[in-house]
């Protein structure tokens, strides 16, 4: 992974870089930003450029024999520390095992979240992914070394929040002080999460999220068409790996759908409101989950707009006109209740309530409330 | 790469007390004690990140050990030992990360090398940093060790975590609690250090790193390498310190504030949109703004603005918006903010919610002139103040405490804050269940929200007072006959009121029924238990009422539980062979023949 292969974030790629040439780079240095972010893909550029032979002025060289080695990810001086789906048996080497798939994880695309990850190592239903102490002390010995090839010897550490205390606590000396030569690169998407102590080792890299365009790029590189693209973009709000996700759904008319359900919630056309909520109870869970998140997205923008706030709506084509001609209609106190309605809805739906009954109570509340 | 760049807080790290920063206190009591050689041999230090015990126990190690004492008891720095120490070699001081070595091996371990004494030098030195993750086992094989030490040991006990220590530890060591670093202290901590390593600084920029630090100084220094790193041309300037630090600049609040007081909804929504695209958390922003409508309420009183940590300039802006915000818009949208606050975790459009709490915000003013309208309409003399000062809860109450048919225009107005003013609309809720069933008549109380009584002198508590001095004063001097129409119509008067203002079913039932009227004395049968209970409550009451009211004193109330008139029926077993025997004597005589159990 090259920093030219990372979309946007040039601030803090050229700040990386310029720390390395300044002869500035902190030995513990937290990458802080949200879920589906470029935080792990920013942490291995940096490392393959902290280690690159031929250090060119704006990036690694991509050529070297460290830089090659760094695209596989089998740099014999990078350790991976990343959450196990349970903690080891005695004498097993859990990490170890996993640590091939490891990087072929990552090289699929680096802007993954945890799910996929415990998807990926096929963990069970209520594994939720740990670090153990075990792994804190593994980091110690495996420190202790001297670095092999490179310069440094680099720690890439994903999802630190998932460090249990014991873990953590075990860490505090070693990232205080470590021995000469040692980076550690810690990619965190829940930094609250993190003990104090650890936050006050280590220099914050904050990383923003991804825009929309950026988003856009990235689906249009995957071969997605671009109207796709940018509903996609428009619902993953920056967050890569929800974005991979979605690309994996089957192409749906959410909007056409929703449209469909206010039009009859508006015309108070009961009949086929119950006729619709034995629809929506045939669909998927994930595609039901779906739509109230459509359905939310599309309220935000039906509030900015009936609060004149016309400059933030990321709508086009047909749903700009529908959100028009339906925020003229609907009472604008009805926006405020639906959209409590459906954050309740969507937590009942998380815990299986019948989608049947929840769907029409939603559309008999609509009904009522929405002319006001 | 030539030299490795060590961070400032390690290449920094103090080496004699002197240098220690903000922690006068601690590093003057140690240097007393090694003076007057009054060592004791545990000490515990405690408190949060970064604040400089590790550095202080270190200090110590070196200092006892030092041959050669200078005059203000520091270490030399150039005897044997203080050199074997500073090259991490010396065989005296051992520090231990009990967060690593934690099981109770490890502490058996550390006894067992107790026991040898030192080969050079006057004391052995264990400091055991993390000390709060030793396993409770590991503590108590801890325990005689750390009472009573060879002559020549000393431990030091470092933690962040105090609570987590077994209080048979805490009082066998000697405990230093270490402050929080004054954001004044870091500040000048970091200027000396920027001018050595020649990097020039703006002072509002290391203020605000200071702040950010929360007391800590290695977070402050973390922050202030950062700065350095990103910085171009090796000076730290106070706006690229916001934007590392990823700190959003007070003016977006100021901003923020001005829109909401203006009631300009879609200014503020753009503010936000602005935020979040700086790349901003949303949850931040809330608590940043909860923050900076606390600072403006501090400013509102000149007793309080000292409470303010901000610099000079910033300071004067707040003392400005404060006058412009009033105490009832401030208070009101702390509360909004905190619901917001509170919900932002679960709430599944998060970017939503919060703009949805900006709306409530924002329409706070127009609600509070409203407010103000209706008081003034009502010409209550009490509310004079409007939305300038009087708290938006006792402009409320003045509201409904006024009378009953009060329930126009305001009482709309209060419902619909109901949802959007949790705080403030929660006391109008409770008022209603509390007083139910006490001694005080009833009556009245729907027209006497006295929630106020403690707060301000409106007139409802007058009010509520009042009927209690009419029962006691209207007792006439004579008593009245009692004809038993005039008692009956009096006590369903009695249950009707009772009734109206929301009377239990149950007491209905218990009040509309049959009652005997002999010597002045009423008797009620009841049926149950539960309904003597629900007659005790209001006895008094009732029994007030019907003196007041009939104009005799002499009146009694006396009830009896009736006895169920229904046979009981016989459920258990032992009854069923109860029932069957009676009518058959002879079972007795077999149970008793045969040694018999029931059991069937």
């Amino acid at each position: 992974m090259l920093f030219k292969n990372i979309l946007g974030h040039d601030d803090t790629k050229r700040a990386l870089i310029r720390s390395v040439q300044n002869n500035h780079v902190a030995h513990a240095q937290l990458f802080d930003g949200p879920v589906g972010g470029a935080g792990i893909a920013l942490a291995w550029a940096f490392a393959t450029f902290v280690n690159c032979e031929d250090r060119q002025p704006d990036d690694a060289c991509g050529r070297c024999a460290s830089c090659s080695k760094m695209r596989k990810l089998v740099h014999p001086d990078v350790y991976h520390i990343f959450p196990l789906p349970r903690t080891p048996k005695e004498g097993e080497d859990l990490l170890g095992e996993l640590t091939p798939k490891w990087r072929a994880f990552l090289e699929e695309h680096p802007y993954r979240a945890l799910p996929e990850w415990l998807a990926y190592i096929n963990a069970t239903g209520n594994q939720q992914g740990i670090i153990p102490i075990k792994e804190s002390r593994s980091i110690v010995s495996k420190l202790s070394l001297k670095a092999f090839e490179g310069e440094f010897k680099i720690m890439l550490f994903w999802q630190p929040e998932l460090l249990n205390v014991q873990a953590a606590n075990a860490l505090l000396k070693i990232l205080e002080e470590p021995p000469e030569k040692t980076l550690f690169l810690i990619v965190s998407s829940q930094s609250d999460k993190l003990l104090t102590t650890i936050i006050s080792r280590t220099q914050r890299v904050a990383i923003r999220a991804f825009t929309d365009e950026e988003v856009t790029q990235f689906l249009a590189q995957k071969g997605i068409d671009e109207r796709r693209a940018r509903q996609i973009a428009y619902l993953c709000e920056g967050n890569l790996a929800e974005a991979m996700r979605l690309t994996n759904e089957t192409e749906d008319d959410r909007h056409a759908w929703f449209a469909q359900w206010m039009r009859k919630c508006y015309s108070r056309d009961f009949v086929s409101l119950v006729k619709l909520a034995d629809e929506f109870d045939t669909l998927g869970k994930e595609k039901q989950k779906g739509i109230f998140d459509y359905t939310l997205n599309l309220f935000r923008d039906l509030f900015l707009w009936q609060n004149g706030v016309e400059e933030l709506l990321r709508l086009q084509d047909e749903e700009l006109s529908f959100v028009q001609k339906f925020g003229k209609a609907v009472n604008p106190g009805a926006i405020e209740l639906l959209i409590q309605e459906i954050t309740d809805g969507y937590y009942h739906l998380e815990r299986n309530a019948r989608a049947k009954v929840l769907f029409l109570d939603i559309s008999l509340t609509a009904a009522r409330t929405m002319r006001g | 790469m030539a030299d490795n760049f060590v961070v400032s807080a390690r290449k920094y790290r103090p080496v004699t007390f002197d240098t220690v920063v903000g922690q006068s206190h601690i590093t003057t009591t140690l240097k007393n004690a090694i003076r007057t050689n009054h060592l004791a041999q545990a000490f515990l230090f405690c408190g949060p990140r970064g604040v400089g015990k590790t550095t202080n126990a270190r200090i110590l190690a070196k200092t006892i050990n030092c041959q050669s004492l200078t005059e203000d008891v520091e270490p030399c720095g150039e005897c044997e030992s203080c050199v074997a120490f500073q090259n991490n070699a010396s065989f005296n001081v051992h520090e231990l990360d009990a967060a690593s070595n934690n099981s109770v091996d490890d502490i058996r371990n550390l006894i067992d090398q107790v026991r040898y004494p030192p080969q050079t030098g006057k004391y052995k030195i264990y400091i055991i940093d993390e000390v709060h993750m030793l396993s409770s086992a590991a503590f108590n094989a801890f325990l005689k060790t750390l009472e009573e030490p060879p002559s020549y040991a000393i431990f030091i006990l470092a933690t962040t975590e105090k609570h987590k220590i077994l209080p048979t530890i805490l009082s066998r060591c000697q405990i230093f609690d270490f402050n929080r670093i004054q954001p004044r202290d870091i500040a000048d901590h970091i200027e000396q250090i920027a001018k050595k390593e020649g990097i020039k600084t703006e002072r509002e920029a290391l203020e605000l790193i200071a702040q950010k630090a929360d007391g800590g100084l290695r977070d402050a220094l973390s922050m202030f390498d950062l700065n350095v790193t990103f910085s171009t041309d090796n000076t730290v300037r106070y706006k690229e310190v916001l934007e590392n630090l990823h700190i959003l600049d007070y003016d977006y609040y100021f901003r923020l504030t001005d829109a909401l007081l203006a009631g300009n909804l879609s200014e503020t929504l753009l503010i936000f949109n602005e935020v979040l695209k700086k790349g901003f958390d949303g949850h931040l922003f809330v608590i940043g703004m909860l923050e900076h409508f606390r600072n403006l309420l501090v400013s509102k009183d000149s007793a309080t603005v000292q409470l303010l940590e901000v610099s000079e300039t910033a300071k004067n802006k707040y003392l400005d918006q404060s006058t412009r915000a009033s105490l009832s818009f401030l208070l009101s949208a702390l509360s909004v903010g905190g619901q917001c606050d509170i919900n932002y975790k679960a709430s599944k459009q998060q970017r939503l919610h919060v703009e949805l709490c900006l709306m409530k915000m924002a329409k706070l003013t127009e609600v509070l002139d409203l407010e103000a309208l209706a008081a003034d309409e009502k010409k209550k003399p009490n509310v004079g103040a409007g939305p300038g000062g009087v708290p938006l809860a006792s402009a409320q109450n003045d509201n409904n405490g006024s009378s009953p048919n009060a329930q126009g225009n305001p009482v709309n107005r209060t419902d619909a804050n109901a949802s959007s003013l949790p705080t403030t609309a929660e006391p109008t809720i409770t008022y209603q269940n509390a007083p139910n069933g006490k001694g005080l008549p009833l009556g009245k109380l729907r027209s006497t929200v006295n929630l106020s009584t403690s707060i301000t002198d409106t007139p409802a508590p007058t009010q509520v007072s009042k009927p209690v001095e009419v029962a006691l004063d209207a007792l006439p001097e004579k008593d009245l006959p009692v004809t038993m129409e005039a008692l009956k119509e009096v006590w369903a008067e009695f249950s009707r009121m009772r009734e109206q203002n929301g009377g239990a079913v149950s007491e209905q039932i218990m009040l509309n029924r049959d009652f005997l009227f002999e010597n002045m004395t009423i008797e009620l049968v009841l049926d149950n238990l539960h309904q003597e209970t629900l007659l005790n409550e209001i006895k008094p009451t009732l029994l007030g009422y019907l003196r007041r009211k009939l104009q005799n004193r002499q009146i009694q109330l006396s009830h009896q539980i009736a006895q169920s008139d229904g046979k009981r029926n016989p459920y258990t077993p032992q009854e069923k062979f109860n029932v069957l025997a009676e009518r058959n004597p002879a079972l007795f005589d077999l149970q008793r023949l045969l040694g018999l159990e029931v059991d069937f």
